[in-house]
């Protein structure tokens, strides 16, 4: 998609998209909330 | 018979010579006759395989359609239904469909003549007004990928009716196991296989479900016409990951909406995306056509976009879909500064 038709989606620059896989819940969470603690 | 039970029986069972309960892989490209008139249901794997036979009767189960045919990628079951269209005919999709969908329509099939309108499809006023006489297709791409959003099945297939096309739904993010788009009126539903039906990252793949005959006897001719069917081998893997599709999927959205409520509190988080939180504007649409919320989400951090690359192995951009979790920036910038495809 071009950079026009993203934004004119709604696409932001700052938007992660998370494929949430079957790991043990608590290590996902601790995990993502680490990255985005240090953002 | 319920869901998890077809998951696990339908397109076993296939071995009359040693009575395997797992069908096995048949890697020939040839079958030969019993005689000039008659073989055993197969003469060349191009146009039928009996493990990837295999795989279209589970998967046509699953979705509750007349038939399906199992292609090598998720974009070849796309290329598959783009030839029931030809030059002049137009399509309308949503402004917000998987990138690999939007430049195979935008810059392939717009290429040999086929026209399409990308509008807000939860805007049902945006879609009755994008319509024209040579309508044949309406699609849908539910929840839409990265932003979550939904779009109202049934509403559309009522549009779709009264003006004379047909409705396609790519259902690849929530899998028959939580939305059977059958069920509101949908004519074929495509899927990606790579993601929630095979489930474990190790195949790529993709299928095209017909809900009445008709249509699937086309879909039919023209995969084996056009050669898009997904080989033996990928076929059986495929068939293997759909055995724990309901466990697998309870598994993933379990910790989806975990993620999403701890994003949702978090400081340094802008925006979360994710239909199971009731702050999501169809958190009740999603409910009524969907059995459970699904895997997918997306948030906006706050700040730059260098905050928002910051990840936990300090490189930029994680990624794709399976059994594993992965995180990506969606709005990727290439080396030359034109946007680049997030192809997963």
């Amino acid at each position: 998609m071009t950079a026009d038709a993203r934004r004119e989606a709604g696409i932001s620059e700052r938007t992660i998209r998370v494929s949430v896989g079957i790991e043990n819940p608590d290590d996902l969470i601790s995990d993502l909330k680490a990255a985005v603690d240090a953002a | 018979m319920q869901f998890e039970t077809k998951c696990v029986h339908v397109g076993v069972d296939k071995d009359s010579n040693y009575n395997s309960c797992i069908t096995p892989i048949y890697p020939t490209s040839t079958f030969r006759w019993i005689d000039v008139q008659t073989n055993k249901g197969f003469d060349y794997t191009r146009s039928g395989n009996p493990t990837r036979r295999a795989l279209e009767e589970s998967i046509a189960a699953l979705e509750g359609g007349a038939d399906c045919r199992a292609t090598c990628t998720g974009m070849s079951a796309i290329t598959c239904v783009m030839h029931l269209f030809k030059p002049g005919d137009h399509i309308i999709a949503g402004n917000d469909i998987y990138g690999g969908s939007y430049r195979i329509f935008t810059n392939v099939f717009s290429h040999l003549g086929i026209k399409f309108s990308l509008v807000n499809m939860r805007d049902l006023d945006a879609v009755r007004k994008a319509l024209t006489p040579e309508t044949k297709c309406l699609w849908i791409e539910t929840p839409s990928n990265p932003l979550l959003n939904i779009v109202d099945i049934a509403a559309i297939t009522q549009i779709a009716r009264e003006s004379g096309a047909i409705t396609i739904a790519d259902n690849t993010f929530l899998s028959p196991y939580l939305q059977r788009p059958f069920e509101f009126g949908v004519d074929i539903v495509v899927h990606s296989t790579t993601k929630y039906l095979n489930g474990h990252s190790d195949v790529v793949g993709g299928a095209v479900v017909s809900r009445e005959s008709a249509l699937a006897e086309r879909v039919g001719y023209l995969h084996n016409a056009l050669g898009l069917g997904c080989s033996p081998f990928d076929a059986w893997l495929v068939l293997r990951g759909i055995k724990t599709l309901g466990p697998r999927m309870e598994a993933h959205q379990r910790s989806a909406m975990a993620l999403a409520k701890m994003l949702s509190e978090h400081p340094k988080v802008e925006r979360v995306y994710y239909p199971g939180l009731t702050t999501h504007p169809q958190h009740e649409l999603a409910k009524r056509q969907q059995k459970g919320f699904g895997a997918m989400l997306s948030f906006d951090v706050k700040g730059s976009r260098a905050q928002a690359e910051k990840n936990p192995d300090g490189n930029s951009v994680f990624s794709a879909c399976g059994i594993a979790w992965r995180c990506r920036i969606v709005n990727g910038i290439s080396r030359n500064n034109e946007p680049r495809l997030n192809d997963c």
